[in-house]
């Protein structure tokens, strides 16, 4: 397989654009990062989504999106893996260069979902559950979290303030990041005391609901250094699936599919966790914050609320966890937010991220579709 | 009126959400339920159908206050993965208990109830909930 | 009537909602004077839960009766359900409950309606199928989530709960046999509910003499004609229980002692359940009776008709009462609930979906 490398970023500010479409947001993100590499034209499209269609009526996205970024009539398609889709994506236009089918691609993401009251979006998010035996039931995306939240805290005695302590660290590193949907520092307190979605998941444990749309140009090596002067390699990439019903897995409380996504992308870049400087990591709820460092291999299961209440994975430590404040405070539109992690942790890795900043050489993003059962693994070295 | 719920997705599904019924590998004796076609345990494809006793305990809950469209009539609604006697574990709503009464480990046993409507004129939805054991039950 | 085979009671089970509101509650809510349902002689009564239903209230009763008739649901070959609170006006209540016990394919049975007495002509029924070798084991329930108008004083009486009977051959498995019956019906309008109607109408205290009393008195009086029997020769009397006053007047009239009926008087604590009212009775009766006794039966469904039937307690009663919850249980097991909870629970409070 042939060398693929991130050479073009474009992203949009996360929050609720009701003046704005998917084509518009799209469009957005699409022309900075063609500007990224100087104007150049892109071969072929590949597009994360989550509701297009279950919300906007909207299929053939990955046809329109290249007409509106004026990329009309280029391959382009979309993939979808629920909230996992930004990671699919890239995944996919990672294999579309490697393989030597194309020698520049775009990765796009792009999600809308303010376009309905919560009450709507609820049940578009909730198809990334089993449709016939959970979603079925009316249970939230947030209440099957909740069931595995409960179980966490009750099997490692984690305390409701120890759990909020994943929060406070996400707000104050989205604090510093303009593209953050919500860019203002909360406490234990206010965490521990806001209202109750699904007990005890309360609302600031959970990713807001919002809109926002990222791009990434990737090239083979033969262009890399053509559109880019900080080219950053994709070192490495894995993906796995699990049981979607999530009462037929073993164990609650770890992601089998992220382990097994980040050990094939831990092997392919030749790389262990103790190397990894940076993390870009899928926090939709505070308890998927400390669970994926533990899938990952960077802790010990149940040990990391303490952990990073002592000051593990803050910004100056190895690795840095989510300097963009995460899921939680940078926001998550859906199937864009795998995009917007390995957009985040490239600009890290060549220097010119305007939030937190980490100095490192290694980073890591990992994208999950419903409760772990579609994930991808990116790694990335400069 | 619109519809939405499928008829023939309501009517193939009715006998795992009436009765609990789980598919078992004749092969390797592993249970799956929802049931498969399928062991994913050791491949076979040769598997019969039988129904799960409907008596377990509770091994993790949430109550959820904030519910999808359509439900309103049922919240707070408290659900619960709920592990069998047989070993398995189903998802599933719990009915006629508090919230404030709900603890893992709560033993508690399956019931038929309705799950949702569809309107006022479209089908209704029954499938097995479980409600804790007690008294009169 | 007496079939050329005797048919009897091979199991029973009931099934009360847990949920009660107080008459106390509904009378001040509507503004009656404080203690209006002492006329009734009525305390309270039981309130379907908000994702209950005849389905699934018809469903727990059969459970219960299977469980003391101890057979698999698959030996059943007749399932009736005798309601007028169907949750579908036109699709079978029967299918969903013969499905989700394990009952269907092979099998017939069908919803019927007679208002209250609609499960008792399910129990005529299901004799002849039996006593003619048609059918082995009968499944007959009689449940209801009774609808009254707010505001109307059918609503301190309009309760939900049901009960279920396994009817087989004596001597297969019976606990108790229909030693005959007698039925009595005329077209009189005591009581109704056209199809767009959400609450029925009903003819105040024209649903007393022209009614409830002229039909139940006329069956009993027919089959104690028919049988030979007298007053006497009963050791309980189970009535149809619109309300707690009825029985014990219909008893009065027909020269039945105060203490035969009130073993099986149970709407006093659960309102009147319609197509399980007398059912649930006979069931709180069956829970205490000895072998040798005999039981009269007397639904009533408005429209009008009544049922007389004489049942004798046999041999082995006293092992089956144990095998399922009784209807001790299901009165002690009791939440009270508000006015308010109560109108959301039944579906009173209007709201606009979009």
């Amino acid at each position: 397989m042939r060398k693929v490398y991130v050479v073009g970023i474009g992203l949009t500010k996360i929050g609720r654009f009701f003046d704005k479409g998917l084509r518009e947001l799209f469009a957005e993100a699409a022309i900075k990062a063609l500007d990224d590499i100087g104007g150049e034209k892109v071969q072929a499209l590949v597009v994360g989504n989550m509701m297009s269609s279950s919300l906007g009526e909207q299929n053939n996205l990955g046809a329109i999106l290249a007409d509106y970024a004026g990329l009309g009539g280029i391959p382009a398609f979309k993939v979808e893996a629920a909230c996992g889709s930004g990671g699919v994506a890239v995944y996919t236009g990672y294999s579309l260069v490697a393989s030597g089918l194309f020698d520049i691609v775009m990765v796009g993401g792009v999600e809308k979902q303010t376009e309905y009251p919560t009450r709507i979006v609820s049940k578009g998010l909730a198809q990334a559950s089993d449709a016939e035996y959970e979603l079925f039931y009316g249970i939230s995306f947030t209440g099957l979290n909740a069931l595995v939240m409960r179980k966490y805290m009750e099997t490692y005695g984690i305390s409701r303030d120890e759990m909020s302590v994943w929060p406070v660290l996400m707000h104050k590193n989205a604090s510093k990041n303009p593209y953050a949907q919500l860019p203002f520092e909360v406490t234990i307190e206010q965490v521990s005391n806001s209202m109750l979605i699904a007990d005890p998941i309360r609302l600031l444990d959970s990713s807001p609901i919002g809109d926002g749309a990222a791009a990434l140009v990737l090239a083979s090596e033969k262009y890399a250094r053509k559109l880019s002067d900080t080219p950053v390699e994709i070192a490495g990439v894995g993906l796995a699936t699990d049981h979607i019903y999530i009462a037929y897995r073993d164990d609650l409380l770890k992601l089998k599919a992220t382990i097994n996504a980040s050990k094939v992308a831990y092997r392919m870049a030749k790389v262990e966790p103790s190397q990894i400087d940076v993390v870009e990591e899928h926090d939709a709820f505070t308890v998927l914050g400390y669970m994926n460092l533990e899938d990952l291999g960077f802790s010990e299961r149940g040990k990391t609320p303490k952990e990073i209440a002592e000051g593990r994975f803050h910004p100056g430590d190895k690795p840095t966890v989510n300097p963009s404040g995460g899921l939680k405070a940078r926001g998550h539109p859906v199937g864009a937010t795998g995009v917007y992690q390995v957009a985040e942790v490239a600009m890290q890795l060549r220097g010119d991220y305007p939030g937190v900043k980490v100095n490192g050489e290694i980073g890591l993003a990992q994208s999950i579709g419903g409760l772990g059962t579609t994930v991808s693994v990116t790694i990335l070295r400069r | 009126m619109s519809m939405r719920f499928s008829i023939p997705r309501t009517w193939r599904e009715r006998r795992p959400h009436y009765l609990l019924e789980a598919s078992k590998c004749k092969n390797c004796g592993k249970i799956h339920y929802p049931p498969r076609i399928k062991c994913d345990k050791c491949g076979s494809r040769d598997l019969e159908r039988i129904r799960l006793s409907g008596e377990g305990k509770v091994v993790t809950y949430t109550v959820q206050y904030v519910v999808l469209d359509g439900f309103r009539d049922y919240a707070p609604i408290v659900y619960a993965i709920v592990e069998l006697k047989e070993g398995i574990k189903v998802l599933a709503t719990l009915t006629d208990v508090k919230p404030e009464d709900v603890k893992i480990g709560l033993k508690v046993k399956a019931v038929l109830r309705k799950v949702s409507e569809d309107g006022k004129l479209g089908l209704i939805r029954y499938a097995i909930k479980f409600k804790p054991i007690e008294a009169g039950s | 009537m007496k079939p050329v085979n005797d048919v009897g009671i091979a199991g029973w089970g009931v099934y009360i909602p847990k949920y009660r509101i107080k008459c106390s509650e509904i009378e001040a809510m509507w503004g009656f004077q404080p203690g209006y349902c002492r006329n009734l002689n009525v305390y309270e009564k039981a309130v379907a839960g908000v994702d209950e239903d005849t389905i699934t209230i018809g469903y727990e009763a059969a459970k219960n009766a299977l469980r003391r008739a101890k057979i698999t649901p698959s030996e059943v070959g007749a399932i009736y359900v005798g309601t007028e609170s169907k949750p579908y006006a036109v699709k079978p209540s029967i299918t969903v409950v013969g499905e989700a016990l394990g009952i269907t394919p092979e099998t017939l049975g069908a919803d019927l309606e007679f208002a209250c007495r609609a499960a008792s002509e399910a129990i005529e029924a299901s004799i002849g199928l039996i006593a003619s070798d048609m059918i082995k084991y009968s499944l007959v329930i009689g449940a209801d989530t009774a609808q009254a108008s707010p505001g109307d004083v059918l609503e301190f009486t309009a309760s939900s709960g049901g009960a279920a009977y396994v009817l087989a051959k004596r001597g297969n498995n019976t606990v108790a046999y229909f030693e005959g019956s007698f039925s009595y019906i005329t077209d009189t309008p005591d009581f109704w509910r056209r199809p767009r109607s959400p609450y029925p109408y009903h003819g105040e205290q024209f649903t007393g003499d022209p009614a409830y009393f002229h039909h139940i008195i006329s069956a009993v009086k027919g089959l104690m004609e028919f049988l030979g029997l007298r007053v006497s020769d009963f050791d309980y009397a189970v009535f149809h229980q619109p309300n707690g006053r009825f029985p014990l007047k219909v008893a009065s009239k027909l020269g039945f002692p105060k203490d035969k009926v009130l073993p099986g008087l149970i709407t006093p604590y659960i309102g009147n359940t319609y197509n399980g009212s007398a059912l649930i009775g006979l069931a709180a009766v069956l829970e205490q009776a000895k072998p040798g006794q005999r039981i009269l039966l007397v639904p009533f469904g408005s429209g009008s008709g009544s049922d007389a039937y004489s049942i004798i307690v046999g041999d082995g009663i006293e092992e089956r009462v144990d095998l399922a919850p009784k209807v001790k249980d299901f009165l002690e097991n009791k939440e009270y609930i508000s006015y308010s909870l109560y109108a959301k629970f039944r579906g009173l409070i209007e709201k606009f979906e979009m």
